[in-house]
C-alpha cells in the first residue's frame, strides 16, 4: 500500500492523475434524481467506442477503390471470420447513434439543459450532431452500392446549387466532373481520420464543458444552493460509483435491443440498409425510389418539401431548398439565445412551451416518415406544414417563453 | 512588429493550404476521361433513344419521329422555358436530341417514355422523359414542365456532327 | 378517404413487387440443408447457364450445404480447372454477353418475396420476343425457362393466370421447388445468415444475464 501512494504520489507530482480522476469521477457531483432520459449520453460513449473499434477492423479488410470497394465489402460478409458481425455492428451501430442523439437532444430541449450557463454544452453538442450527420453520409457511400451513389450524388449536388461557385464547389469536392472512385477515396480519408478526430476533440470539450457548470435534472433544480460540511450538495451523489453503476444496467439492455438488431433484422426492413444497396453503383442507371437512411429523413423532407423559389431574388427553389435544409440544423445552435424563460424545465413551463415542444416532435416524426416515402402532392403539402410546425417552436420561443406564465421551481429536488 | 509577424504567419497558413486545397482538383487522369466521343447516327431508327456515355455522365440521343417534332410546339404552353434554343429539337440537327441524361433537380437519370399515352403522372403525355426520383418532367426536346421540381430545363452537351458521325464533347 | 390513401398508400415506385399490386408472400429460411440442396439443383439446371453466383465459393457451399467432395468435383464443378476454392461461376464470363444478372445478392436488392412472386409469374405473350411476360417485372428479358416444370401459363381476361397445359411438376410440387430456390439463392446472398440466425439468442441471453448482474450491482449502490 505504502509503495504503491508514493508511486501515485510520484505521478501526481508530475501529473495530476488523482485530482483529475477525483474532480471527474469520484468527487463530482451529479443531481441524485433524474431520469431515463439521462442515461443517453453514456449509451452515446458506448456506441461510439463500439463505432471506432468496429470501424477499425473494417478498415483493415475495405479497398476504398471504385473497381474494389463493392466487392470488398462482401469479401468482409463472407470470407473474414466475423467480418459479418463487424459490419452489422457498424451499420447497425450508426443507426443507434443517431437514436439515442435524437433522444439525448429531445432532453436537452425538454429540461432547458441549453439554459444559461450550459450555452457551451449544448453547442459542442449541436456541432457533434453536425459531424455525426457528415460521418453518417460519408460512411454511407463506402459500400459504393446503388444508393451509396446516388444518395451521394443527390447530396452533393446540393452544393452545385449554390449561386455562382456551385458548380466549381461540387466539382472540388468529388473530385472529377462526376461522383467517381476520386470522391470515394477522399470521403474514405474524411470517414476514418477526419471526422472521427474532430468528434472525439468535441466530445471531450462537451464533457469538460459539462463538468465546469454541472449536470442538469428534469426538474431544474439548481443542487450547489445547498452543500453538506464536505462541500458536496444536499441533492448530489459522486459520479462514480453512483452514476457509472446506474448506466451499466442501461448498457445492458441497449445491448440486448441492439444485439437483437445486429443478429436478426441487420438490415432494419430496410431503414438501415437499403436494399438498392446490395447491387453495385452504376452510374448509367438511377433506382426507382431513392430514399436515405431513416435518420435523414426528416431533413430529406424539409429538402424536398421546398418545391419554390423566389425568382426575383435569383433563388432557385433547389437552392432555397438547401437553404433551409440548412436552416433546420442551424437553429439548434441558437436555442440558448431564443429561450428567455425564467426556468429549466419543461415540468415548470407554461402551456406554450408545452404546445410547442408537442409540435416539434410530432413534425420530426412526420417529416420523418414522409421523408421515406416518394413525393405525391398531399404528401408535399404535409411535408411543407411539416416544415412550417418544425420552425415554429424555435421561431416564437422568443415571445412564449418571455410572456408565458411559469410555476414556482422548489428549493430541493 | 506584432502585426507583421500575424501578416507574414496568415500568408504562411495560406501557402501551405494552396496546394492542400488544389489536390483536391480534379486530378490529369480525371481531366483525361472527358475527352469526346463518337456515334454512329445511322443506325438509330425513328423513336429510338440511345445511350452513350460522356465524363461518365449518360448522353440521351433521340432521333425524333416526325409526330414528335410537331407535336413539340403544342407543349409551349406546359413548359415552362418554351424557347426552343439552337432549333426545333435543341441541337443543330433537326432530328437528333442529344440531352444530357442528368436530371437538372438532383442528378438522378430521367427515364424515356415516348409513347403518347395517359401516365401515373400525367394524363396528357406528349411523350417525354420522367425522373422516377423526385417526378420532374420533361418533354422530347428536354424542356422542363412546370411546377415540377427541377429548376431547368435538361442541358444539352457540347456536340457537332461529322455526315452520320455525332462527336460529343466538342462543340 | 382518398387523403389517407396517398398518404399512407402505396405507388407503383414503392410497391414491394413493382407493377403487382400484391406479391405472393414467401419469407426465406436458411436452416433447412435438405431444401438448400435442392435449391442448388433447381439452380444447376435451371439457372446456371445463363447467371453466377460471383461472391459464393464452391468450398464454402460444400461446407455450408455438407455436400460430399466426389459430388461437389464431379458433379456439380465437372471442370478440371476450377478449384474448390473459386467463385461459383459455372464457367460463365464476368459479365454476362446477354445481360442475365449476377444472382448472388439478388434476393438483398429484390427481396424475397418479390423472385418468389417473379419465379411464379411468367405468362405467354406473342408480343415480347421471348415469348413469354411476367406480372411482377414486364418486359423482363429472361425467357421462361421454368416452363417445362410449371406448365404454361396464359393471362385471362380479369388478369388473372391460368395453367393452360401441365408441366413436369403438380402446382405444389412446382410451389415448393420454387421455395427451394429462393432459400437458397437467400443463402448464396448471405452465407453467414445460418450461424448469425442459429447464434443470436446466446448473444442475446448474455445480455439479459449482463443486466441482471448490473442491476443487482447498482442497487447496492442506490
Amino acid at each position: 500500500m505504502a509503495s504503491k501512494n508514493s508511486l501515485m504520489t510520484w505521478i501526481d507530482r508530475r501529473l495530476p492523475v488523482t485530482e483529475n480522476l477525483e474532480r471527474h469521477l469520484t468527487k463530482h457531483p451529479v443531481p441524485s434524481k433524474v431520469n431515463f432520459f439521462y442515461l443517453f449520453g453514456a449509451l452515446l460513449m458506448v456506441v461510439f467506442m463500439i463505432q471506432v473499434i468496429t470501424g477499425i477492423w473494417l478498415m483493415m479488410f475495405y479497398t476504398n477503390t471504385e473497381e474494389g470497394a463493392f466487392a470488398s465489402v462482401e469479401y468482409i460478409m463472407r470470407d473474414v471470420e466475423y467480418g459479418w458481425l463487424m459490419r452489422y455492428m457498424h451499420s447497425t451501430g450508426a443507426s443507434a447513434f443517431f437514436f439515442l442523439m435524437y433522444f439525448h437532444m429531445f432532453r436537452g430541449l425538454l429540461y432547458g439543459s441549453y439554459q444559461k450557463p450550459k450555452e457551451l454544452v449544448w453547442l459542442f453538442g449541436c456541432f457533434l450532431l453536425f459531424l455525426l450527420m457528415a460521418e453518417g453520409f460519408l460512411g454511407y457511400v463506402l459500400p459504393w452500392g446503388q444508393m451509396s451513389y446516388w444518395a451521394a450524388n443527390v447530396i452533393l449536388s446540393l452544393f452545385g446549387a449554390i449561386p455562382f461557385i456551385g458548380e466549381s464547389l461540387q466539382v472540388w469536392i468529388q473530385g472529377d466532373y462526376v461522383l467517381s472512385g476520386a470522391t470515394l477515396s477522399r470521403f474514405f480519408a474524411l470517414h476514418v481520420v477526419v471526422v472521427p478526430l474532430l468528434m472525439i476533440a468535441l466530445v471531450v470539450f462537451h464533457i469538460f464543458a459539462l463538468h465546469e457548470v454541472g449536470a442538469g435534472n428534469p426538474e431544474g433544480v439548481d443542487i450547489e444552493k445547498y452543500r453538506d460540511k464536505t462541500g458536496m450538495p444536499l441533492d448530489g451523489k459522486p459520479f462514480h460509483p453512483y452514476k457509472t453503476f446506474g448506466a451499466l444496467p442501461a448498457i445492458g439492455i441497449f445491448f440486448i435491443v441492439f444485439f437483437a438488431i445486429v443478429y436478426y433484422a441487420p438490415t432494419g426492413g430496410g431503414y438501415f440498409i437499403e436494399k438498392p444497396n446490395f447491387e453495385e453503383a452504376n452510374f448509367l442507371k438511377t433506382p426507382e425510389h431513392i430514399a436515405p437512411v431513416w435518420y435523414y429523413a426528416p431533413f430529406y423532407s424539409i429538402l424536398r418539401a421546398v418545391t419554390f423559389g423566389i425568382p426575383f431574388l435569383g433563388i432557385t427553389s433547389k437552392f432555397l431548398g438547401f437553404i433551409i435544409f440548412a436552416a433546420s440544423i442551424a437553429i439548434l445552435f441558437i436555442v440558448p439565445w431564443l429561450d428567455r424563460s425564467k426556468v429549466q424545465s419543461i415540468r415548470y413551463k407554461g402551456i406554450f412551451s408545452k404546445i410547442a415542444m408537442i409540435m416539434f416532435a410530432t413534425s420530426f416524426i412526420t417529416l420523418g416518415y414522409l421523408g421515406t416515402k416518394p413525393v405525391n402532392e398531399i404528401r408535399t403539402f404535409i411535408a411543407q406544414i411539416c416544415t412550417v410546425f418544425y420552425f415554429l417552436p424555435f421561431l416564437l420561443m422568443p415571445i412564449y417563453t418571455k410572456y408565458e406564465k411559469t410555476l414556482e421551481v422548489p428549493d430541493r429536488l | 512588429m506584432q502585426i507583421t509577424s500575424s501578416v507574414v504567419g496568415a500568408v504562411t497558413v495560406a501557402g501551405f493550404a494552396v496546394p492542400f486545397l488544389s489536390a483536391w482538383q480534379p486530378s490529369e487522369r480525371a481531366k483525361a476521361l472527358g475527352a469526346s466521343v463518337k456515334y454512329d447516327l445511322s443506325k438509330l431508327e425513328p423513336g429510338a433513344m440511345a445511350v452513350v456515355e460522356w465524363r461518365r455522365t449518360p448522353i440521351f440521343i433521340v432521333h425524333q419521329t416526325t409526330e414528335a417534332i410537331k407535336n413539340l410546339p403544342s407543349l409551349n404552353q406546359k413548359v415552362a422555358n418554351p424557347a426552343l434554343e439552337e432549333g426545333v429539337s435543341r441541337t443543330i440537327n433537326e432530328k437528333f436530341s442529344i440531352i444530357k441524361g442528368v436530371c437538372t433537380h438532383l442528378s438522378c437519370a430521367p427515364k424515356y417514355y415516348p409513347e403518347i399515352e395517359p401516365k401515373a403522372w400525367d394524363e396528357n403525355w406528349k411523350g417525354g422523359f420522367f425522373c422516377p426520383c423526385h417526378g420532374s418532367k420533361f418533354d422530347l426536346a428536354g424542356r422542363v414542365y412546370k411546377n415540377v421540381p427541377a429548376p431547368t430545363n435538361l442541358e444539352v452537351p457540347p456536340h457537332s456532327f461529322e455526315g452520320d458521325t455525332l462527336i460529343i464533347g466538342e462543340a | 378517404m382518398l387523403f389517407f390513401i396517398s398518404l399512407f398508400g402505396n405507388t407503383a415506385g414503392e410497391n414491394k413487387c413493382g407493377e403487382l399490386e400484391k406479391c405472393y408472400s414467401f419469407n426465406s429460411s436458411v436452416h433447412d440443408r435438405d431444401s438448400l440442396q435442392r435449391g442448388l439443383g433447381v439452380y444447376k439446371n435451371y439457372c446456371s447457364s445463363c447467371h453466377t453466383l460471383r461472391y459464393l465459393r464452391w468450398n464454402r457451399l460444400q461446407r455450408d450445404l455438407d455436400i460430399p467432395e466426389t459430388v461437389l468435383v464431379d458433379d456439380l464443378i465437372s471442370n478440371e480447372n476450377v478449384k474448390t476454392s473459386d467463385f461459383v461461376t459455372f464457367g460463365l464470363p464476368e459479365i454476362s454477353p446477354i445481360g442475365a444478372p449476377d444472382l448472388t445478392l439478388r434476393t438483398r436488392v429484390r427481396g424475397d418475396d418479390w423472385i418468389y412472386t417473379y419465379l411464379q409469374t411468367f405468362y405467354q405473350d406473342t408480343s415480347q420476343a421471348t415469348g413469354s411476360n411476367n406480372l411482377v417485372y414486364p418486359g423482363t428479358a429472361m425467357a421462361n425457362i421454368l416452363i417445362g416444370l410449371q406448365g404454361s401459363q396464359e393471362l385471362d381476361s380479369d388478369g388473372k393466370l391460368v395453367l393452360s397445359s401441365k408441366g413436369a411438376l403438380e402446382p405444389e410440387q412446382f410451389d415448393s421447388a420454387m421455395e427451394d430456390l429462393v432459400n437458397f439463392l437467400a443463402y448464396a446472398s448471405e452465407p453467414a445468415r445460418v450461424e448469425r440466425e442459429r447464434n443470436g439468442i446466446y448473444v442475446i441471453l448474455f445480455f439479459v444475464v449482463f443486466t441482471a448482474v448490473m442491476w443487482l450491482l447498482y442497487r447496492e449502490y442506490k
